[in-house]
């Protein structure tokens, strides 16, 4: 019998077969470039935390300052208790958020991102003899448009910022994305997260902060909502919900030490 | 139709004569987007080209497999595939460019050069034809690109391919920049440019 | 022997005349009128027309170039420095400086010595364009540039780099009038798709306030940029205050700093009256924009009142602010772009004057509403008019039973 392509069952050969060619090529290509995209992947890493580390490199020295002065954490933030885990700089915090069983849901979601990975990632910054120097916190939620993520770097005091990072977003080209501008993530350099009740009061402040203010960093205007997302963002990550329990682990870790 | 095309009419037609985007007035919006720079121009038409080509080739191919009732479906789903294919190697090759061509890589589905070269050529003709097609159409959707967008980042930035050729007043110069090249809108002028110059150039052969 | 009308064409228009006979013709009018069958013969041709309009607008031109003058005088006797350029150079030489001393005869001459430049420039830009393309087409020359370059000059800031002013006349000619096929073809107002294109591509240079007067280092907020800036309030400010506020007269005589013939609402009306009377403006579409403009100040008023100072701003204040005036009398009664149809015409009036407010009160970056929200409308001038003769149809058929 020869083969008939308008007959039913032609048709259906035919799309099983076309399907799967295309599949393979994709999944193929996915699957050559995919070591490099992990490569890439961590290389970012690396030098997003040096950067919110304010430690300055470049691309020839990242790896090895980042191996020599950098040890990441897997934490849990409930409690703060250290989870030993491998290959840490592999580890996805984004799969984790949404996957049901290692995330729960917020109940005061000032982020806007409804759901939060029970275990995250942090980065123990010291120098070249061990001794501490910075905190590197995970952060992310939502801007005007799309979900903003970054790094934080605090100071040992866990109160001071050391620097900032927000290295994906999708803001509005010319207008929101001032918030990866080097200029501005200067100007976190040195501010205070908590006031003396140790609630969080860092504000991003229209029309630009008042000289002295520790807790104020210039907003932009026409970004007002890029803005208020970052605000937003951080009063989730240092409240209750977000990093609270870990923090005061970590100062009782450090002071015991 | 093969029989009466020689191969230079198949690569030429298409840049000037029956050019897709000026004349057919296809794949417009891309045009708009991308066209703000000379470098995403470029990048933007070697996107197209490779995945024009590729469709082309292989719905020449299988062409006398294809069951006429799904046909659209799937010549759809071969461009979905190259598509999907050239974003992620353009992720890989270049991070910055691909960010700034967002989403414009993945609607390359939606360039009607594509699905309509694929449905009005290698759907009737032959493998190597429908190659040398694609390679025509593709040139004529990559000069109209290029061209918008050497006079978009010339006049808006004084630079070509990110060089600083005109000194803008900002760094001590004397060019102003025009900054309504910058907006998308300006290539609507710049492409009805481009179609009355054609328009001039066909009339007068005639 | 008097020439026929029919020779006179054929003269006008055989090969290679029209450059020559448009200049003849501007100076010694043929006087005839078509003779034949099934023609409106009326005296009244495009250059009639232009010129009627032209001397509508002496008034508004007439006042810009004195409050050009007077606005430089004032600016330098709060201090600023005098203009370097070398229009201020050219006065200086010929007048001695300007100075808090100078006459009224002082003044005007300073201001002319900034409108000429910016009028000329703009009229040999546009001429050159009209002869270009006359030649290529073999069409005549029409006396609508005029009126083009005028309307043009009038929208510039005093202190306006010539350069711009060719370029955005080049461009409303070209782009929104020749291309489309000349005069009488345009959908857009030419004067102000040149306005638009200077305003989107050198944005700093034209709505900067350090353009507006005639001096150099002083910047002079127009009243819009005053209510941009939040300076000026009109919370619980009533529209019929303006009468009894000394400020609302100043900017309804046109004291005040603004592009060049726009300020004086007062010179411009008395223009456009005349407009109006000669029938070469249409009424309606003025009370459509009147009517525009008010309606849709009173719902931001009624709305947004005492939010801030742009929804809080009463209709006799807008109509005396920016280019409002102007747009409304000349540019939004251009005879070619605006609707045809009656109906139409009220329809475009009122979108123009709704359209005004809200960009203004709305995008707090484009103070300067009334030129966005004509070419908006000449967008949709033909469809208006669609409308309006499809409705006719309809309700003829209707009342003649055919359906």
């Amino acid at each position: 019998m020869a083969f008939n392509k308008d007959s039913v069952a032609g048709t259906f050969l035919f799309t099983i077969v076309l399907c799967l060619v295309c599949s393979f090529m994709i999944t193929g290509t996915a699957g050559v470039l995919k070591e490099r995209k992990l490569a890439k992947q961590r290389n970012e890493l690396m030098q997003n935390v040096l950067l919110a580390a304010n430690i300055p490199s470049d691309n020839s020295n990242f790896k090895t300052l980042f191996s020599a002065r950098v040890t990441p954490m897997l934490v849990t933030l409930a409690d703060g208790q250290t989870v030993p885990q491998e290959d840490l700089l592999d580890y996805d915090e984004r799969m984790a958020a949404i996957n049901p069983e290692h995330s729960s849901k917020i109940a005061k979601d000032t982020a806007r991102i409804k759901t939060r990975a029970n275990q995250i990632r942090i980065f123990r910054v010291h120098d070249a003899q061990g001794q501490l120097q910075s905190w590197v916190l995970p952060i992310y939620g939502k801007g005007l448009w799309s979900i903003i993520y970054g790094f934080i770097g605090l100071q040992p005091d866990l109160n001071t910022i050391e620097g900032v990072v927000f290295y994906e977003h999708g803001e509005t080209p010319g207008i929101g994305d001032f918030i990866n501008h080097e200029d501005w993530r200067q100007k976190w350099h040195g501010k205070q997260l908590f006031d003396a009740d140790g609630k969080v009061a860092l504000k991003i402040i229209k029309g630009g902060a008042k000289p002295g203010d520790v807790n104020g960093i210039d907003g932009v205007s026409g970004a007002t909502r890029t803005g208020a997302g970052v605000q937003n963002m951080i009063s989730f990550w240092f409240g209750d919900e977000g990093f609270a329990p870990l923090l005061t682990k970590l100062k009782a870790m450090e002071t015991t030490k | 139709m093969s029989a009466t095309l020689t191969t230079r009419q198949l690569l030429w037609q298409p840049v000037f004569a029956n050019n897709p985007v000026a004349m057919q007035v296809l794949g417009v919006c891309s045009a708009l987007a991308v066209s703000n720079s000379m470098q995403t121009a470029l990048v933007m038409t070697l996107a197209v080209t490779f995945v024009v080509v590729c469709s082309n080739l292989f719905i020449s191919l299988i062409r006398h497999l294809i069951p006429n009732s799904v046909r659209i479906i799937a010549q759809m789903t071969i461009i979905a595939s190259l598509v999907i294919v050239v974003d992620m190697v353009l992720q890989d090759l270049a991070p910055e460019l691909s960010k700034q061509l967002s989403v414009f890589v993945g609607l390359i589905i939606t360039n009607c050069i594509v699905m309509g070269r694929a449905e009005a050529f290698a759907m009737k003709e032959p493998p190597h034809l429908a190659v040398l097609d694609a390679l025509g159409n593709s040139a004529g959707y990559g000069f109209i690109l290029l061209s918008v967008a050497f006079v978009r980042e010339l006049l808006s930035a004084g630079t070509l391919f990110g060089k600083q050729l005109l000194q803008t007043v900002a760094d001590g110069g004397w060019y102003l920049p025009n900054e309504m090249f910058k907006l998308p809108p300006s290539a609507f002028f710049l492409i009805g440019v481009i179609i009355w110059l054609i328009n001039i150039a066909r009339n007068r052969q005639r | 022997m008097k020439k026929s009308k029919s020779e006179i064409q054929d003269a006008y228009y055989a090969p290679g005349s029209t450059i020559r006979d448009f200049f003849r013709s501007l100076f010694i009018g043929h006087g005839g009128s078509t003779q034949d069958a099934v023609h409106v013969r009326d005296a009244i041709d495009v250059k009639r027309t232009m010129t009627l309009v032209g001397l509508c607008l002496l008034p508004a031109i007439l006042f810009g170039i004195y409050n050009t003058g007077l606005q430089a005088k004032l600016a330098l006797i709060a201090g600023a420095t005098a203009a370097s350029g070398w229009q201020a150079s050219l006065f200086t030489s010929v007048f001695g400086p300007l100075s808090a001393e100078s006459g009224f005869f002082s003044t005007f001459t300073y201001g002319l010595s900034f409108f000429l430049p910016i009028y000329f420039s703009a009229l040999l830009t546009t001429l050159l364009w009209e002869m270009v393309f006359a030649k290529v087409r073999h069409q005549e020359l029409h006396e609508g540039f005029f009126v083009t370059a005028l309307l043009f000059s009038l929208c510039m800031p005093a202190h306006i780099a010539l350069w711009l002013v060719v370029l955005g006349v080049s461009f409303g000619v070209v782009v929104a009038k020749e291309l489309f096929g000349g005069m009488g073809y345009n959908f857009l107002n030419p004067a102000l798709a040149g306005l638009a294109f200077i305003y989107f591509a050198y944005p700093s240079e034209v709505t900067s306030s350090a353009q507006l007067v005639a001096v150099d280092g002083y910047s002079g907020a127009t009243t819009l940029a005053q209510v941009a800036a939040n300076k000026l309030h009109f919370s619980d400010y009533h529209w019929y205050q303006a009468f009894s506020d000394s400020n609302w007269w100043q900017a309804f005589l046109g004291f005040e700093v603004g592009a060049m013939g726009e300020t004086s609402t007062l010179a411009i009306l008395l223009g456009g009256a005349l407009l109006l009377l000669t029938r070469l403006a249409d009424w309606r579409i003025v009370a459509g924009v009147m009517l525009g403009m008010i309606a849709t100040t009173l719902l931001f008023n009624y709305l947004g009142n005492s939010r801030s100072a742009w929804t809080a701003m009463p209709w006799t204040w807008h109509l005396v602010s920016g280019g409002f005036a102007l747009g409304m009398m000349f540019m939004a009664t251009d005879p070619v772009t605006t609707a045809y149809t009656r109906p139409g015409k009220w329809l475009f009036g009122v979108l123009v004057g709704a359209m005004t407010v809200v960009i203004r009160v709305a995008n707090v970056k484009m103070p300067e509403g009334i030129m966005l929200a004509i070419l908006f409308a000449n967008l949709w001038a033909p469809l208006m008019d669609s409308l309006v003769a499809r409705f006719n149809i309809r309700r003829r058929i209707k009342r003649n039973g055919l359906q």
